[in-house]
Parts: structure tokens; C-alpha cells; sequence
């Protein structure tokens, strides 16, 4: 035994106390120190198959993961860890990391403000700064107060702030089926970035704007990013919570300068997400400032005071029919696409996908599909999820990978109810009664009536 | 529900506006980040029993409401939330005090008279209801909602002109508001203008197509346009009218009645067996057409126009179709064991009369198991149905069996006797 080499001497402790679990992380977290994952990740499995509930050694394994590049089984972990009410703060870290190495610098960035909220001796400079989040500050002392400054609403100052512009890395190779409406965007959007100049000549102006509805998880969202990895466009994306603040005046503002930003970073993809909430209809806001903010995006939609020529608009909602008509004219929203749950063709394109780089046996990805008739893609994602918890429960306790099989996705989609239901049946109500103009009509086409 | 402007918060106002913008998941959360900062808020407490209301949580609303009045006694708007929340828990007498406390508190706020009217006018207490709608639209002519329930009140005591123009008025004040339509359609409905009520019904479903009381009163308006159907509904609503043992009179004297009247056509053609079909069928027929078939079978008339097609539920339209398909069953082999003197398929034309009770129940229950253990009950029934007929058929028949024996026993009993006195009197 050597004292000088640690991991031998915690290995030959261990062979005097196997099921000492305390001792199995220790090495564990030594070995991980090392940058020996591969050996880590080992010790994790066996300490996780005697303490399967413990967060701190599910956390280190997800870790070990990362590090050895195995970023789908990381994220599953640390997905499951950050759903529960205990979740560590390292983990929205490693979270974020994740998220960084797959492209989605937004929610990353979120996430790292969450980690640096809950403990700010997890800041991390160089993190920090590829997200973006680093300008100026220049100790993670500094950083850790920024974020914490921009998370608390009580210390924002009504100034417009920048949204922080993504790239998507996402094309539409990346999204199953939706063929109609790749197709749609493709001669609204990509044509017209592509040739600008034939638009020019017939005296078109690229832009404008479409209209995305549907139920909730069909992958409005996942669509509208890969229309700006299409295009190689900047990538602004709106939510209810960038623009919705709530003193007189400061919603415009805040609206103005986010359009501003487009106009400045063209070509760029500005995306509304939840729009309704933004754009509702003026006689149900009862508040002034509410339809000043609703005036005021349809003065940018507009171009009223700058041209918004190579700034697209794509927005989504869930609830179209609480959209200002107002939105729907020529110019503004003039194509409404309703996004509809993938079709069976859909569906195994969706789950070919969600299983790429994940552990599984010959899959019959059409029977899975068959099985999940009417799944939304977020239900879909769910299914896997749910077989892969499975899955990694087995293998946590017998320490072997075990692949994914066509009967662990037809189980868990048995076990899940259809999340679009509730969506349709309200859907069907507006398309029975209040379809003006069949602005509804792919609805009934959809629910054959 | 008016939701007062504050401004101090921050997260209440954003609570606020997404409570105006109907997401009241996205405002529970922005009010209990709100409650961080102001814990003892009474207005949050409120806006958090309005969201948790939103999401069926009543338990937990009036907690919350609860709380609303207790951080703020003085409140009024605190006292008219939890009213609202008791009121949905069918506390009336809860309901009442705490409006009542809102309205000492602010007396001049026409939205707690109008709150108070539609307690009322839920309990039936259609004269207190009409009260407070006024005292509301004293303080707020415009007030639509109060306007609303007076005009609704005013039907239930008939006064046809007054009511009519208190809704056309409100209608003139605002056009597009969904309920002056259904209230102005129900007012149709009730005074037989069913066309007239087909148009409101319809603009009420136009500006809220979530109001299922308005796909109701157009699914009934266009029931009522058919004569059979609304001479029927008199017919229940005349019956619900009476007493149980009035109505137990009733329906016997209508079964005497019809087994009277029905008995010498099953005698002439179908003998016995018939005859105790025919009556049976009969009294089903009643009995069936008035409590299951009626309300199925104009909801299938309505399957033959777009507009009833589509305001029919699911659920009723397969209940429609298969009543239908029950009830022609019925008549066709009615009709073939009359005409072809064959009594035994009176019996399953029975069955197939009373088919669509079960048959509806089954079909409502969830696929699988369920579905199954239903279908099993129903054949019992039918098995059951089977045994009794048979016994109800083999009790007479084997009683005049016996009795042509008994007779011809007594004849031939005759016939020896006379033969026994004929050999006595020839020695």
C-alpha cells in the first residue's frame, strides 16, 4: 500500500470494506479528480447499487458521464435530480453544461444563474463567459451579484435589456415530419433570405411574420429554432417574461428595444413564444397599459419607425383565439400554420430521434409509433424518458447497461396518458362555432368533421 | 370577477394581468413570489383564492380565502372572494354573510349587489335575486351582469315585457358579451320564439364557444322546433309537476287503460303470448319513450341538420344512434309478429326495446374490462329477461292445461255416468 498514490489506498481499504459506500465515493470523487471518469463512473454504479437513492452519488455518476462525453445518460440523471425538491445546486450547474454542449445557450444560461442563486461558490468564470453572461465582470463574486441583480425583479429599473441572441445549431433535419410546414416556412422565410435579390426585383420585402398554433409539446418552439439554424440567422427568442413588465410604459419599451436588437443582428429570427399572453385580444385586456403594449407590437410588426426588412417573426401559441385579430392582418401574422401532433410517419421520426446516441436494441420505431397514436413530440419525449428511467433503475441495481428495447417504449407509452386531449377539445369548441374567416378549418380537418 | 389595480408589488401586478390574461397557472406562481414579499397581503391571499378556484382547488381556495379576511378584516374585496369560493363549495348560507359583510364594507359597489343577486337566483330565491340586481343597477346602470339576472328573474314571474327589454337593453350596451345572448336566447326558448333562440344561443357560442349552457340551449332550441318533441316535454315536464303518489296513479291507470284497450287485438291475433307482448311493449313504449327514448331520438332528428349535428355532444349522439337502431328493431319485429302470427318474436322485440338503457351504460364505460363486466351484465339482463318471459308464458299456458284437463275430465266423468245410467235403465 502507498500512501503517495491515494486511489491505491483507498482500493486496497475497500477490499477490507466492500460495502463501505462512504469510502466507494471518496474514491470516486478521487478518481474523478484525476480525470479518471471512466473508473469513476464504476465505483458510482457501486456505491449506487448498495445506496440507490442517494442525490450526491447519482450526481457524481452524471458527472462521470460528462466527462467521458456521454451527455444523453448525463442528462437523463441530472434531469431526474433537478425534478426533485432536493435538487443540488451542482447539479443545475452540470446542467448547465450540458445544455451548453448541446447548443441551447438560453436555458443554459438560465440554469447557471440558478446554480450561482443557490450557492455562489460554484461561479465559474470561463462557464460564465461562453454563455455570455461574463461582460465586464470580471471575479465570480461580481458575476454571482450580476445574476442575482438580474434575476431579482425588485432591482430591475425598467430599462430595456437585451435578450441574449442564440445561433441554433438545429436545422430542420433535426425535426420529425412537419413536412407541410417545413415546407411553408421554406417558401416564406428561407426562399427569401436565400434569393433576396428575385424578392427584390418583384418588389417584395423579405420579412413578415407566421403564426404558429397548436397544442402544447408539438414542437412549435423545436421548429422555429431550426427555422433559424436553417437560415444561419440569429436567433431571438421572446418569452411571456422578457416582455411582460409591469410598469406603464416599460413594456414598449422593453418591446422596442428587443425589435431594435432584431434590426440590428438581421438576418435575424425574432421568435414570440406564448404570443397570446403578449398579443391578447384588446377587448379582454381591461388595463391601458396592457393594450399599449399590444399597440405597440403592432407598431413594430408594422415597421412604423424602422424597416424590418431581413427580421422574421415567428411566433407560437397555444391559444390562438385569444390573439387580437388585429395580428392577423396582411403584413403582420399573414400565415397561421396550425401544428398538429406528428402522424404516425411523424411519430418515428421523432423517436429516432430522441433515442440517437442512447443505448437500444433493434427498434421497431414504427410499432412504438403505432402504440402512441395521438402523442404530442413532448409526450413522445416522455415515453423515452420514462423507458430510460426504467431502464437505468435495472442498471443501477445490477450495474450493467442494459439497451432500450421496443417493449420498454410500448410499456411506457402505455403508461402515459395523451397530453393533447384537453387542447383539442377546446380547439374543437372554437373551430365548431367561432371559426371567422375558417381561420380554424385545419382543426376540423384534423378531428375529421 | 373585477380585479382591483395595485401597484406597489411588482409580482402582484404581474399576477394581476395574468389573472386578466386567463393564465392562472402562470399568476399562482407570481403570487406566491408576491406572498414572499408581503406575506400578510390580504389582496394576494385573494388573488391566490382566484387561482387556486381557476384549478378546481376549493379546498384550498377557501383557505386561502379564509386568509384573504382574516390578514385584512376590513377588506370588502377579501369578504367577496371568499364568498365567491363558499358559494362554489354550495355553502349558501356562507356565501350570503360574507357578501353580506362585503356589502356593509362597500355598499356602493354594484359587482357585490350583482354577486349577491346570483347567489339568490342559484337558490331559486328568484325575489331577493331581482332586489339585489336592482340595488346593483341603481348604483351601475351599464352593469350588464345585474342587468342579466333582473331580466332572468322577471321571466321566472313571467312579466314577458319588462324582462325583454331589460335584456335588449344590456344587448344594446354591449353586443358582443356572450351571457346577454344566452339570456335573450333562453327568454326566446321559454316564450316559443325557438328560432329567434337558435340565433342567440348561436352568437353566444360565437363570442364564448366554451359556454356549455349556451351548446345546451341550442341543442334544446332546435329540439324544440319539432312538435312531437315539445308535446312530449310537456307531457315530463307536466308529470314532473305532480306528487309521487299522484304520479304512481298515473302510470297505473295508464297501463289498465292500455292493457284494456290492447287486449282483444292480441287475443284476435296473437292469442295469449301475444297479448301479454303487446301489453308489455306497450307500456315499455311509454315508459321508455318518455324517460330513455324522447331526449335520443330528437337529438338523432337533429343528426340530419349541420347545426344540431355539431351541437349534439359525442356522447348523446352515440346515444341517439343507438336508441334509433333499438327502437326501428322494436317496430320492424312488432310488426312482423302481427302481421305473420308469430307471437314468440314479440319477445325479442321486448328486448330490443329495452335495449338501449343497458346498451348506453355499457357503451359509456371505459374500453377493457370495464366495457366488458357491462356487456356481461347486460346479457344477464337479457337472459333474465328470457326466464321471466318464459315463466310469465308457461304460468297461463299450463294453467289452461290444466284446466282443459280438469273439463275434459269432468266430461268424460259425465259421459260414464250417462253411460253407467243408460246401462242401468236398457237392464
Amino acid at each position: 500500500m502507498s500512501l503517495s498514490d491515494p486511489v491505491a489506498a483507498l482500493r486496497d481499504a475497500l477490499r477490507f470494506s466492500p460495502d463501505n459506500v462512504l469510502l466507494r465515493k471518496h474514491l470516486g470523487d478521487t478518481l474523478m479528480g484525476l480525470g479518471r471518469a471512466e473508473e469513476a463512473e464504476s465505483e458510482y454504479r457501486g456505491c449506487l447499487s448498495r445506496s440507490p437513492d442517494d442525490v450526491s452519488l447519482k450526481l457524481g455518476l452524471a458527472q462521470a458521464f460528462y466527462q467521458q462525453g456521454k451527455d444523453s445518460q448525463a442528462l437523463v440523471i441530472v434531469e431526474t435530480l433537478l425534478k426533485q425538491s432536493n435538487a443540488p445546486p451542482a447539479g443545475y450547474l452540470l446542467h448547465a453544461r450540458l445544455l451548453l454542449r448541446a447548443g441551447d445557450l438560453r436555458t443554459a444560461a438560465a440554469q447557471y444563474r440558478a446554480a450561482i442563486q443557490e450557492d455562489e461558490s460554484l461561479a465559474d468564470s470561463d462557464l460564465a463567459g461562453r454563455l455570455d453572461l461574463d461582460s465586464g465582470a470580471t471575479t465570480s463574486r461580481v458575476i454571482g451579484e450580476r445574476i442575482r441583480n438580474s434575476i431579482d425583479d425588485e432591482e430591475y429599473d425598467g430599462v430595456a435589456d437585451e435578450i441574449d441572441l442564440e445561433r441554433p445549431k438545429q436545422t430542420f433535419a433535426d425535426v420529425g415530419g412537419m413536412e407541410r410546414l417545413k415546407e411553408e416556412i421554406r417558401l416564406k422565410i428561407i426562399l427569401p433570405m436565400e434569393h433576396p435579390e428575385l424578392f427584390k426585383a418583384y418588389g417584395k420585402t423579405i420579412g413578415g411574420g407566421i403564426l404558429m398554433y397548436g397544442p402544447p409539446g408539438c414542437g412549435k418552439t423545436h421548429l422555429a429554432r431550426a427555422t433559424a439554424g436553417e437560415v444561419k440567422a440569429s436567433f431571438l427568442s421572446v418569452g411571456i417574461n422578457d416582455v411582460l413588465e409591469m410598469w406603464m410604459g416599460s413594456s414598449e419599451k422593453k418591446l422596442h428595444a428587443l425589435f431594435e436588437q432584431a434590426r440590428r443582428n438581421k438576418p435575424c429570427v425574432m421568435f414570440f413564444d406564448e404570443v397570446d399572453a403578449l398579443g391578447a385580444n384588446r377587448a379582454d385586456v381591461k388595463q391601458s397599459f396592457g393594450r399599449q403594449t399590444i399597440n405597440q407590437f403592432l407598431a413594430e410588426m408594422d415597421g412604423v419607425e424602422s424597416s424590418n426588412e431581413g427580421v422574421l417573426i415567428l411566433a407560437a401559441t397555444n391559444a390562438p383565439w385569444h390573439l387580437d385579430s388585429a395580428f392577423r392582418r396582411p403584413g403582420r401574422f399573414d400565415r397561421i400554420l396550425f401544428v398538429p401532433p406528428p402522424d404516425a410517419t411523424a411519430r418515428a421520426e421523432v423517436l429516432r430521434i430522441l433515442l440517437k446516441g442512447k443505448p437500444v436494441e433493434a427498434i421497431d420505431h414504427e410499432h412504438v409509433a403505432k402504440k402512441a397514436d395521438g402523442f404530442s413530440g413532448a409526450d413522445l419525449k416522455a415515453v423515452v424518458d420514462v423507458a430510460v428511467e426504467a431502464k437505468l433503475r435495472e442498471a443501477m441495481k445490477s450495474g450493467k447497461i442494459q439497451p432500450l428495447s421496443t417493449k420498454d417504449l410500448v410499456n411506457a407509452a402505455g403508461s402515459l396518458r395523451i397530453s393533447t386531449k384537453e387542447w383539442f377539445a377546446t380547439a374543437r369548441n372554437y373551430a365548431l362555432y367561432s371559426n371567422e374567416g375558417g381561420l380554424y378549418d385545419d382543426i376540423l380537418k384534423y378531428l375529421k368533421m | 370577477m373585477s380585479l382591483p389595480f395595485d401597484s406597489a408589488n411588482p409580482h402582484t401586478e404581474r399576477a394581476r394581468l395574468l389573472i386578466e390574461l386567463d393564465r392562472y397557472a402562470d399568476a399562482e406562481a407570481e403570487v406566491y413570489k408576491a406572498l414572499a414579499i408581503e406575506p400578510n397581503s390580504s389582496m394576494l391571499h385573494a388573488r391566490l383564492a382566484v387561482c387556486l378556484l381557476r384549478r378546481d382547488a376549493v379546498d384550498d381556495a377557501l383557505a386561502a380565502a379564509r386568509t384573504a379576511v382574516a390578514c385584512d378584516p376590513d377588506n370588502s374585496y377579501a369578504h367577496y372572494i371568499f364568498s365567491f369560493v363558499t358559494h362554489r363549495s354550495i355553502d349558501e348560507a356562507g356565501a350570503l354573510e360574507a357578501i353580506g359583510e362585503a356589502l356593509r364594507l362597500a355598499p356602493d359597489d354594484a359587482d357585490y349587489h350583482y354577486f349577491k343577486a346570483a347567489i339568490h337566483y342559484d337558490y331559486g330565491k328568484y325575489y331577493h335575486a331581482l332586489s339585489a340586481s336592482d340595488a346593483g343597477l341603481a348604483l351601475r346602470p351599464q352593469h350588464i351582469g345585474c342587468a342579466n339576472l333582473r331580466a332572468r328573474c322577471l321571466a321566472e314571474f313571467e312579466d314577458r315585457t319588462e324582462a325583454l327589454e331589460t335584456i335588449e337593453r344590456a344587448l344594446a350596451l354591449n353586443p358582443e358579451y356572450y351571457w346577454s345572448h344566452e339570456t335573450r336566447a333562453s327568454l326566446a326558448l321559454k316564450w316559443g320564439g325557438f328560432d329567434n333562440a337558435v340565433r342567440h344561443y348561436r352568437e353566444a357560442l360565437r363570442l364564448n364557444p366554451q359556454s356549455e349552457s349556451a351548446r345546451r340551449g341550442l341543442v334544446e332550441s332546435l329540439k324544440k322546433r319539432y312538435f312531437v318533441y315539445r308535446t312530449l316535454f310537456k307531457l315530463f315536464d307536466w308529470s314532473d309537476g305532480l306528487k309521487i303518489v299522484a304520479r304512481t296513479i298515473v302510470a297505473l291507470a295508464a297501463v289498465a287503460l292500455l292493457n284494456d284497450a290492447l287486449r282483444p287485438i292480441g287475443n284476435r291475433f296473437l292469442r295469449l303470448v301475444a297479448a301479454i307482448g303487446l301489453v308489455t311493449a306497450a307500456y315499455s313504449a311509454i315508459g321508455c319513450f318518455t324517460v330513455f327514448c324522447g331526449d335520443p331520438l330528437a337529438n338523432f332528428m337533429l343528426s340530419f341538420e349541420a347545426l344540431g349535428r355539431r351541437a349534439v355532444s359525442a356522447e348523446a349522439r352515440r346515444r341517439s344512434i343507438v336508441t334509433a337502431v333499438a327502437l326501428t328493431l322494436t317496430v320492424g319485429l312488432l310488426a312482423a309478429a302481427f302481421f305473420f302470427r308469430m307471437p314468440l318474436v314479440a319477445l325479442p322485440a321486448v328486448s330490443a326495446m329495452l335495449a338501449p338503457g343497458p346498451l348506453n351504460f355499457m357503451l359509456r364505460q371505459p374500453s377493457g374490462l370495464p366495457r366488458l363486466w357491462a356487456a356481461l351484465d347486460y346479457v344477464g339482463f337479457m337472459l333474465a329477461m328470457v326466464v321471466l318471459f318464459a315463466v310469465l308464458c308457461w304460468i297461463p299456458l299450463a294453467g289452461l292445461r290444466w284446466w282443459r284437463g280438469l273439463v275434459s275430465e269432468y266430461h268424460a266423468a259425465l259421459e260414464r255416468r250417462a253411460e253407467v245410467r243408460r246401462s242401468m235403465s236398457g237392464a
